[in-house]
């Protein structure tokens, strides 16, 4: 896929071309305009750890580090084996970070068995293997050690199901509970809905990423069974700038409008910060999983200026259709020559912008191309098996309160979104996810207080 | 099978166990400095006597057989070496140090119990699957996976040195007594579901020993 097939009209500095260019420069030099670049859109990797690198985005850290030695890196270490993301602190890693190029996100559920006891338990063999692996350590029980010593900036985060609140005996957030039917658009599937504990995993390095599943997978064995495993992708580490909007397989950028550190709005949205919201638990948050199917067939008789109008973005740069540049504000009211609205009454962005002052959520998400084999043909509108290949979206969204801040968002989605003629919701799930803990305590620790 | 502990001589790998000797040996040598530092766990108990020796990467084999393993890394930061003779556990009846030897006559890998384990000063001396370990026979309870376990060991001045292990799932260190060994044959497979079968069902299922609390 090209990245951008046509000239950029924008000079931006985040995002035209010659910045792109030297975004493999930020990993050796500490040359400003990397620095400039990652920091517009930096976000902070937890609130409590160690050294610099917390309250930076990967590419800034990196460069800080660069930085700060006057002699140059080591020519023989390679990026990725020391970039870790710290593990401890009072919110969950993973969330805020900015999101690196592979995810999985595994939902288990627990076996009937399970009492308070077995869940503490299990929380905390998890927490412990998490934060070895998470700082490129070997926890205790790895037979296989040598995997476990690339961090790649891997993330190890935990998410509640309604379940685990009934085994701690707690009252669960009010919110916790499979999201409304949108019965317009959704074809859910049993097999991607729902779960009592999620794992969500994420990295540079796919063969770091695997480990981790395997190592925690094992752990959770005795505890439960695998209910669903989603996994997915971004550009590669070193494809694209820190903190550039990423692409999904639509070509869209995605995730423009997303709450960020530096405007506070991510402690607002996401941390529940925001005078209408109450984070459930302190440091606390919520992720919806939306699995999207996208039909790239019907996609592709979807011509340039059709698919601009249904998003009401620019496909080069993702600037508004009112708008030069990526982040400008779109302006709902503009209307052309012939008295029509610039943005369409069904565009997304129209649909999506927010009627409420909480209406916002934190999205980072991740593509899927799942394997196909004896396939053929095309897939016609609203199917979602079919065709040469087997696509969508991993919709991924962080928030304090889903009720308030997700489900108004999609419900006027579901009532009227061009983007619907293209794709197809095909499972959801909900989970609380509890605060950080600190060295010696374990995540979901205050369920147990 | 109740008694068949007290029999014990030489207990021998099992091929499996074999090839998890040969792994970890290779891993141990590049981890260790990275290990010895690893502050995060949670399993890692504190130290005490003067922090003579230091208890990291702690950890019991869960389950519930007749017996189980400790392992971890155990650092001498006093001056003089710590000659361990004993050890003991309030879930175990007999705790034992045990170690592996390769038998010169057969180049067999077998598994004994030792008199003593001694740690040179600023040794890190490793208690791991196919290797040394802390041996948990004639067990009260079943250990679930997460459980802490508190094992005491005793050096040849009297003193004590106190760690804890958390219990984990472990498919490996599946120990098996030696053919032609004291141990009879229906000891070997009676060990064999202890050590190897068992640790593959829940370990939260029920089970006829009480739970380790």
């Amino acid at each position: 896929m090209s990245h951008s097939e046509q000239p950029l009209q924008g000079t931006e500095n985040s995002f035209s071309e010659t910045a792109k260019a030297e975004q493999h420069s930020a990993q050796a030099s500490a040359s400003s305009t990397p620095l400039a670049g990652a920091s517009r859109r930096a976000v902070v990797a937890g609130t409590v750890g160690l050294g610099v690198g917390v309250a930076a985005t990967l590419g800034t850290q990196t460069a800080l580090q660069s930085a700060q030695k006057s002699q140059p890196k080591d020519e023989a270490q390679p990026p990725l084996i020391g970039q870790r993301v710290p593990f401890f602190g009072s919110r969950q890693a993973g969330i805020e970070t900015p999101a690196p190029t592979y995810a999985s996100f595994v939902a288990v559920d627990l076996n009937n068995g399970i009492d308070k006891d077995g869940l503490e338990r299990l929380l905390r063999i998890l927490t412990d293997d998490a934060a070895h692996l998470t700082e490129g350590k070997t926890p205790v029980v790895d037979q296989e050690p040598e995997l476990a010593q690339v961090a790649a900036s891997l993330t190890v985060t935990l998410g509640f199901g309604e379940r685990i609140f009934e085994i701690a005996g707690v009252k669960k957030p009010s919110w916790l509970q499979p999201l409304p039917a949108f019965e317009k658009i959704d074809q859910l599937q049993q097999q991607w809905n729902d779960g009592d504990l999620l794992l969500q995993f994420c990295a540079d390095d796919r063969l770091t990423l695997a480990h981790a599943q395997r190592m925690l997978l094992k752990d959770v064995r005795s505890f439960g069974r695998v209910r669903w495993v989603q996994e997915g992708f971004r550009r590669a580490y070193g494809s694209e700038k820190p903190g550039q909007t990423m692409r999904n397989l639509f070509g869209q950028l995605d995730g423009t409008v997303n709450p960020t550190t530096e405007a506070g709005t991510m402690n607002e949205y996401v941390w529940g910060e925001a005078d209408s919201l109450t984070p459930w638990e302190d440091g606390g948050t919520s992720v919806i999983i939306r699995r999207i199917h996208m039909n790239l067939d019907t996609w592709d008789q979807a011509d340039r200026p059709a698919r601009e109008d249904a998003v009401g973005r620019k496909l080069s740069n993702g600037a508004p259709l009112t708008g030069t540049n990526e982040h400008d504000v779109a302006d709902l009211s503009a209307t052309n020559e012939l008295g029509f609205n610039v943005i369409a009454p069904y565009a997304h962005i129209r649909r999506a912008s927010a009627q409420k002052p909480e209406e916002h959520i934190l999205r980072r998400g991740y593509n899927y191309d799942m394997p196909v084999s004896d396939a053929s043909g095309f897939s016609e509108h609203g199917q979602t098996s079919g065709g040469v290949s087997n696509s969508g979206l991993i919709f991924a969204s962080y928030q304090a309160d889903p009720v308030k801040q997700f489900v108004p968002i999609q419900r006027r989605l579901a009532e009227l979104d061009m983007l619907n003629t293209w794709t197809v919701p095909i499972g959801s799930a909900v989970f609380a996810i509890p605060g950080g803990c600190q060295p010696g305590g374990f995540i979901g620790e205050k369920l147990f207080a | 099978m109740l008694n068949m502990n007290n029999k014990i001589i030489a207990p021998a790998l099992s091929l499996l166990a074999l090839g998890s000797l040969a792994l970890s040996g290779c891993a141990s040598s590049d981890n260790a400095a990275d290990n010895s530092s690893a502050s995060a766990s949670v399993s890692v108990s504190a130290s005490n006597e003067k922090s003579d020796l230091e208890f990291t990467q702690t950890w019991v084999k869960a389950g519930q057989g007749e017996m189980t393993a400790a392992f971890g890394d155990v650092t001498n930061h006093s001056d003089k070496a710590i000659k361990l003779v004993s050890a003991e556990s309030s879930v175990s009846d007999m705790t034992q140090l045990h170690t592996t030897e390769i038998d010169p006559k057969t180049g067999t890998t077998t598994m004994k119990q030792v008199d003593s384990m001694t740690i040179e000063p600023g040794e890190t001396f490793k208690l791991e699957p196919g290797g040394n370990h802390i041996m948990l026979m004639d067990m009260k309870c079943s250990i679930p996976a997460g459980h802490t376990v508190k094992i005491t060991l005793k050096d040849d001045q009297g003193k004590s040195y106190e760690f804890e292990g958390q219990a984990r799932d472990y498919s490996g260190a599946k120990e098996e007594y030696a053919p032609g060994e004291q141990a009879s044959s229906s000891a070997s497979m009676d060990s064999q579901m202890n050590m190897g079968h068992s640790m593959h069902g829940s370990s939260e299922s029920a089970s006829a020993m009480p739970t380790c609390s």
